[in-house]
């Protein structure tokens, strides 16, 4: 199942505006795919956990599937969290287009891995 | 730290607590030194003389003071010094008495503080009123560095009515306000949110706040944070109006269509100061709850920023299927919205985890 989530994700997530994006799975593993050489894989490993840690401490939210957005200054954070637990975090520059990335986390709910 | 050619804010606190005033005025420099010119009166008589002989911005009163009653004194002063700003503050806040003072003149009704973080949060705040002008003469600014936010929002909270006028090269809008509530906007040929939601999305521009004058008509309903919030996010997500080339009237330039207050139900609203002071809440079951979730929010943001330099965080949001919470969290306000379709049953407030 992790590697099915690992092809959609490559095949699926590189758009104007997006830097990397990266998917969590329940046990904490986690892969990203990053589209800006300024990113490494660690920190992107630390956003995908901070930003796990905070669903899981953050009490106001809907029951899942559900979908997140961290706004900052010089970067957006997209979340969506599927009913088995599996998250994909996009993160995109402010100016990146929200349909688009809205299309991508609604495919993302919406895959079925084989 | 003021610089020594800008003026300070000449302030006159109002009090018979005569430790109470040794006490504010030093704490106010303490907090905000250089700012500030302190006026102390211990009564009315003394404040009047002050007054005559003195060029004040902003009056701090008291309203529980012998001879003249706070109530009294601020109808006077509203009647002698129109322009003046006057805040009320009080160690005996109720609804009854906050009416009261507002619907004779004054633009802050304060509760006094029992905590120095109470303090810097009245201090903050009388720091705003006393940045605005004359009410009746209107005051320019540029939205990049005022904020046409912070101006909204400083009307809303004082429960003002005033109507807003917004201006660039290439358009002119209007956002009517009374007693706190955005009631209607045009901009061009729009009205109503839509309208609201372009001129928040200008990113420039001058604006005056004029005296309150009844609109055309009432276009807008809703909770004013909501509609901040809202409008917030459309000018990020670019379906507000683009900033600087926003035209009179464009058809091609309406906003997508996005729920609108007549199909999106406010389930629960929380304003605090960053402090933590909770000055305006609404259906809000659980307000411990959320003072700490806007601290976890802030702490976790903090930690993304540091990991991958994502600068100032603004808000969080969440959308589930029918239910959706806004967080925002601003260097002097923490703001929480949750709402639903109008469609959907009404969910508990739910309540956040132990840390």
């Amino acid at each position: 199942m992790k590697d099915a989530f690992k092809r959609w994700l490559a095949d699926n997530t590189l758009l104007p505006g997006v830097l990397a994006c990266g998917v969590r799975f329940p046990d904490r593993e986690s892969f990203s795919q990053c589209y800006s050489d300024a990113l490494k894989s660690d920190q992107l490993r630390d956003v995908w956990q901070a930003v796990a840690d905070a669903s899981a401490q953050l009490g106001a939210k809907p029951a899942p599937p559900q979908r997140h957005r961290w706004v900052f200054e010089s970067a957006h954070i997209h979340v969506a969290v599927r009913s088995d637990g599996v998250s994909l975090g996009v993160l995109t520059r402010p100016d990146a287009s929200a349909a688009a990335v809205g299309a991508v986390l609604e495919s993302f709910l919406a895959f079925a891995p084989a | 730290m003021t610089p020594p050619d800008q003026p300070k804010n000449r302030i006159l606190f109002v009090d018979d607590d005569r430790r109470f005033l040794d006490m504010i005025s030093e704490l106010l420099q303490a907090q905000q030194p250089g700012v500030w010119q302190v006026f102390l009166a211990g009564s009315s008589a003394q404040a009047l003389s002050i007054l005559r002989e003195n060029s004040i911005d902003l009056v701090v009163l008291d309203i529980q003071m012998p001879v003249v009653d706070g109530i009294q004194f601020l109808r006077l002063l509203e009647r002698k010094y129109p322009n003046l700003r006057k805040s009320v503050l009080t160690a005996h806040a109720d609804e009854a008495r906050r009416t009261e003072c507002l619907e004779h003149g004054a633009e802050l009704f304060l509760e006094k503080p029992a905590t120095s973080e109470g303090y810097e949060t009245l201090f903050a705040a009388l720091r705003e009123l006393a940045a605005l002008s004359a009410p009746d003469t209107g005051f320019r600014g540029v939205l990049a560095k005022a904020g046409l936010n912070d101006v909204i929002q400083l009307e809303c909270v004082g429960r003002r009515s005033s109507i807003l006028e917004v201006s660039t090269s290439a358009l002119r809008g209007r956002i009517y306000l009374e007693d706190g509530a955005i009631i209607h906007a045009m901009a061009g040929t729009l009205k109503g949110e839509a309208a609201l939601h372009r001129l928040l999305a200008l990113a420039g521009g001058d604006f005056s706040l004029r005296p309150f004058e009844p609109p055309p008509e009432r276009s807008i309903e809703g909770q004013w944070e909501f509609l901040l919030v809202e409008a917030a996010r459309k000018r990020d997500e670019g379906t507000g109006a683009p900033a600087e080339s926003a035209t009179a009237a464009g058809p091609q330039l309406e906003p997508a269509a996005a729920p609108t207050a007549n199909d999106v139900v406010v389930d629960e609203i929380i304003l605090c100061s960053s402090q933590g002071q909770v000055l305006h809440e609404w259906q809000c079951r659980n307000v411990d709850g959320r003072l700490k979730l806007f601290t976890q929010l802030a702490r976790a943001a903090g930690k993304i920023a540091q990991a991958v330099a994502a600068g100032r965080f603004d808000r969080w949001e969440v959308n589930g299927q029918s239910e959706r919470v806004i967080v925002q969290l601003q260097p002097d306000r923490q703001v929480l919205v949750r709402t639903r379709r109008s469609a959907a049953a009404p969910p508990p407030a739910p309540s956040p985890k132990p840390a």
